[in-house]
């Protein structure tokens, strides 16, 4: 880590009506992998594209590796870009298009050959460089949109959803390799994807982006551990929103009632409220566990998940709320209609403004 | 069916009497005969045979050259009222009609047309140019008269091409004129085959243009048909003319494809 | 840079396209009797005279009623040979498909010869039948084209849905296939329409003085006047093919039924 990559400086967005980006602040280190994880539509492609500069923004300015690239075409940007259609160009062999780049940049043929060949090497796949990209497969069509995108040693490697097309055990392989990759050679890369699991597996940071925000930059384990808004709480991971109200604040940490019960969260969400005001509490399902002093319910449903089993319980005069227990355990112990009483003595609570 | 059985009939009375004597002054063809096919060999026919495939290919090749940008245009036009006019401004025409089409381009073209006149207007030119009645003229009338037709078939091919090839060459570091050299222009090369051969085709079945513009001065294989028909009653030459230029587009347009194909495959294998 | 050299050469082919149909207007409206540049008074008598002049007329009837006769059929046959085409397997059907299309490669100086002759075999010398009968052979591709297309379009699941809900094959077609494919049958049949008002070589080969529909008689004016009749005819020709364009593509969308575009962003 050391100095500044990438930089955005307020850039805004709009088609027509639709604001797709509204003042994105971003700073990336150098070699960091930032992951832009969001629902469908909150504008990781528009940030993504404005960045690579397909788009132009409206507002805002782009550094890239201190360098103003706001006006820059495209072209002149030196970015790697990994599509998620591939977009492999079907009139060349495996080696034409990862020496594309190279070609555009008057690179020598021989210099161009040996760092084709590398490139092609780094992703495995040096004995398919005469084949037609149709001739691939899709994890192997992706790994060549990779080599094309890292052959130019560009200044950032973006991806676009780059492995939603592959099933789930290529895509779980994929991911992998594109880590290594990444960390052998340290380039910085921005990566969009509406995964969470694959954000929080790969990411050093993740950009939490929700209708055209940027909501939270964080650690992955922040943006469990500590989401910044409810948005951010209930998109990544799952959890319980029990209502209640604001107790008081003691600094950095806040008292909050529900169900009847007080918990302890941190401050920051809360600031503007005043005390008695309501708050919705979120709780996730793993960090409750059925305990002797908890409250009391029945479970209402549950679903079998091998590993582990997720049971819905009711707990009158509070609602529902999920828990994750083992499987064995619940199998044997909490069939649907079981007394259970859930504990929160593990519970890393968080309130939010209802 | 009766449809079907009339085109059969049609046809196969033209393959008829292509191979019919004609009896002068009189309708009714004579005998089985090759002589029609003899008689084309003749230096008056074959140059008309001549005449016709160079303005076809002429015609098709100047049309997908003004074609191309058009289209690459009205594909890519991002102002949906900029892309309506383009799309109404190039297909307007093919909804004309070969007559009206025509007309107009001998009032552009006439020695008091307006090319003339606006050129004279001018003070360029003191003698009026002569356009109509050459074949300069004929392949101006004709490439606009193919034109609608190839822009549409090349726009077809470059709204299939994909936009994130374009974009991936632009970020890999081409510049514009590179990205429509190595993605565009090869990826929409089906486009151009097809518009090629259409434009070829078209001018082969043209006859309007030629017989007005060309005025007898510029003929083609249809202007000689018709006045075969019409003017000799010579029906079965008439009809061995058709037969031969049938053969004839039909050879050229194999011969098209074969010399496209390493071009076409480039562009899809 | 590219940029505007690449605008300034499509603003110039535009230019180009538009030229004969701005001139022909222009000359529409020019008094004097022989058409000559720059153009001097302004006078409306060559849409007077347009309108009143007998051949005009004459093949402007001709020309709709061949042209509402000939697209309907074709619509009604095409419909048939698509549907059977398109659905079901027979004996013949390559060649009978091949045999519809290929008029498409044909010119039609030919076609109209081999009616020609064909009509005077039969004793039908350029009458009404012929000139429609040639007519439908000359639309049929376009409206087997348009109709494949919508048909292929049908989820083939309405039908068998309503084959599970009871509904005999006729009624099926009746009820599901007929209104699902009522757009293209309609655009098939105004394409034809169009198509067959505009055909003229074929035309001049199959009609007589009493069927000669509109491009011909057209025709026959330039051949032998010079005066701006022809130009005030084309103006108003000009002028409703726009609007008809404009709604066509406003209503329908033009670049998609001439597949210019491709549905994608
Ligand atoms: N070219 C465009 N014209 C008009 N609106 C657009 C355009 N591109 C994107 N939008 C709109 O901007 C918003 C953000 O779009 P964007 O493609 O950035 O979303 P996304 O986060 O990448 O979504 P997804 O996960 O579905 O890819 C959306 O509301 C979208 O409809
Ligand atoms: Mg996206």
């Amino acid at each position: 880590m050391g100095s500044e990559a990438l930089r955005l400086d307020g850039v805004s967005k709009r088609f027509g009506t639709v604001a797709a980006l509204q003042e994105a602040w971003l700073n990336v280190e150098d070699g960091e992998f930032v992951t832009l994880l969001g629902p469908s539509g909150c504008g990781k492609t528009t940030l993504l594209n404005l960045i690579a500069g397909f788009l132009e923004a409206d507002a805002g300015e782009i550094f890239i590796g201190g360098q103003l690239v706001t006006q820059l075409p495209v072209w002149e940007r030196n970015l790697g870009m990994v599509f998620q259609s591939y977009a492999l160009f079907p009139h060349m062999d495996v080696a034409k298009n990862v020496g594309y780049g190279l070609r555009a940049r008057g690179v020598s043929k021989a210099e161009a050959a040996r760092r084709v060949e590398e490139a092609l090497a780094l992703v495995r796949l040096s004995a398919l460089a005469g084949r037609r990209s149709r001739e691939l497969s899709g994890g192997q069509q992706q790994r060549v949109a990779l080599a094309r995108a890292l052959v130019i040693r560009p200044r950032l490697l973006l991806l676009d959803e780059p492995f939603s097309a592959l099933d789930r055990n290529l895509r779980a392989e994929m991911q992998i390799e594109l880590k290594e990759i990444q960390q052998r050679l340290g380039v910085t890369t921005i990566f969009v994807t509406h995964d969470q699991g694959e954000a929080m597996s790969m990411s050093d940071r993740v950009a939490v982006m929700s209708e055209g925000r940027i909501l939270q930059l964080d650690t992955p384990e922040g943006i469990y551990r500590r989401p910044a808004h409810a948005f951010v709480a209930s998109f990544v991971g799952d959890a319980t929103m029990l209502p209640g109200q604001l107790i008081r604040r003691n600094g950095a940490t806040a008292l909050v009632r529900a169900a009847g019960r007080e918990f302890t969260v941190p401050t920051a969400p809360l600031e503007a409220l005043a005390e008695g005001a309501a708050i919705l509490l979120y709780l996730r399902p793993e960090h409750l566990s059925p305990e002797d002093e908890g409250l009391a319910g029945t479970v209402a449903s549950r679903a079998y998940l091998g590993d582990r089993a997720e049971l819905v319980v009711e707990v009158p005069g509070a609602g529902r709320i999920l828990l994750r227990v083992p499987g064995v355990e619940a199998l044997h112990r909490w069939p649907v209609g079981a007394p259970i009483r859930i504990g929160f003595t593990r519970a890393e609570p968080v309130a939010f403004p209802a | 069916m009766l449809v079907a059985a009339g085109f059969v009939l049609a046809m196969a009375a033209v393959l008829q009497y292509a191979v019919l004597a004609h009896v002068p002054g009189e309708l009714e063809p004579g005998g089985f005969s090759l002589s029609n096919f003899r008689e084309m060999m003749k230096p008056l026919y074959a140059g008309v045979f001549l005449d016709t495939l160079r303005i076809c290919f002429l015609t098709a090749v100047l049309s997908l050259l003004a074609a191309y940008p058009l289209a690459l245009a009205l594909v890519r036009a991002k102002n949906p009222y900029l892309k309506s006019a383009i799309l109404i401004i190039s297909v307007t025409p093919l909804f004309l009609g070969e007559v009206i089409r025509t007309y107009a381009w001998i009032i552009v073209l006439g020695t008091r047309g307006f090319v003339n006149g606006a050129l004279s207007w001018a003070g360029l030119i003191q003698q009026p140019l002569q356009l109509m009645f050459t074949e300069t003229g004929v392949l101006i009338a004709l490439v606009h008269v193919t034109l609608p037709v190839v822009v549409i078939m090349l726009a077809a091919a470059i709204s299939h091409i994909d936009r994130d090839l374009e974009r991936a060459a632009a970020a890999l570091g081409a510049r514009p004129l590179r990205v429509f050299l190595t993605v565009t222009l090869p990826l929409s090369m089906p486009g151009i085959i097809a518009g090629l051969t259409t434009g070829f085709a078209w001018t082969f079945s043209a006859f309007a243009t030629p017989q007005l513009i060309g005025g007898g001065r510029v003929n083609m294989v249809s202007n000689l048909v018709y006045s075969l028909g019409f003017a000799s009653f010579n029906f079965p030459f008439a009809a061995a003319l058709s037969v031969a230029g049938l053969i004839l587009t039909a050879v050229a347009l194999a011969g098209f494809r074969a010399l496209l194909r390493p071009l076409n495959r480039v562009a899809t294998r | 840079m590219i940029g505007i050299v690449f605008r300034m050469l499509v603003a110039m082919l535009l230019g180009f396209v538009l030229l004969p149909v701005v001139v022909a207007c222009v000359a529409a409206f020019d008094a004097r009797s022989v058409i000559a540049f720059p153009p001097q008074n302004f006078s409306w008598r060559w849409f007077q005279r347009a309108l009143s002049y007998e051949d005009f007329q004459i093949g402007f009837t001709n020309s709709l009623i061949v042209a509402a006769i000939a697209s309907t059929l074709a619509v009604v046959i095409g419909g048939g040979v698509a549907y059977a085409i398109d659905r079901y397997r027979f004996r013949g059907k390559a060649a009978l498909e091949s045999l519809l299309l290929a008029p498409l490669a044909i010119p039609h100086f030919t076609i109209g010869l081999g009616a020609l002759i064909v009509a005077a075999q039969i004793g039908q010398s350029r009458d009404w039948p012929v000139v429609i009968l040639t007519h439908v052979v000359l639309v049929l591709p376009f409206v087997l084209r348009s109709l494949y297309v919508s048909l292929k379009n049908i989820d083939p699941r309405l039908e068998a849905a309503a084959l599970s809900l009871g509904a005999r094959p006729g009624r099926v077609i009746l009820t599901v296939t007929l209104p699902a494919l009522a757009p293209g049958l309609a655009g098939g049949w105004l394409f034809a329409a169009i198509l067959s008002f505009n055909e003229f070589t074929a035309s001049l080969f199959v009609t007589a003085q009493r069927t000669q529909t509109l491009p011909v008689a057209m025709y026959n004016y330039v051949r032998e006047y010079a005066d701006p009749s022809m130009a005030a005819i084309s103006a108003l020709y000009i002028l409703l093919t726009t609007v008809v364009l404009v709604i066509a593509n406003r209503f329908l969308g033009l670049g998609r039924i001439l597949g210019t575009e491709d549905g994608r962003p």
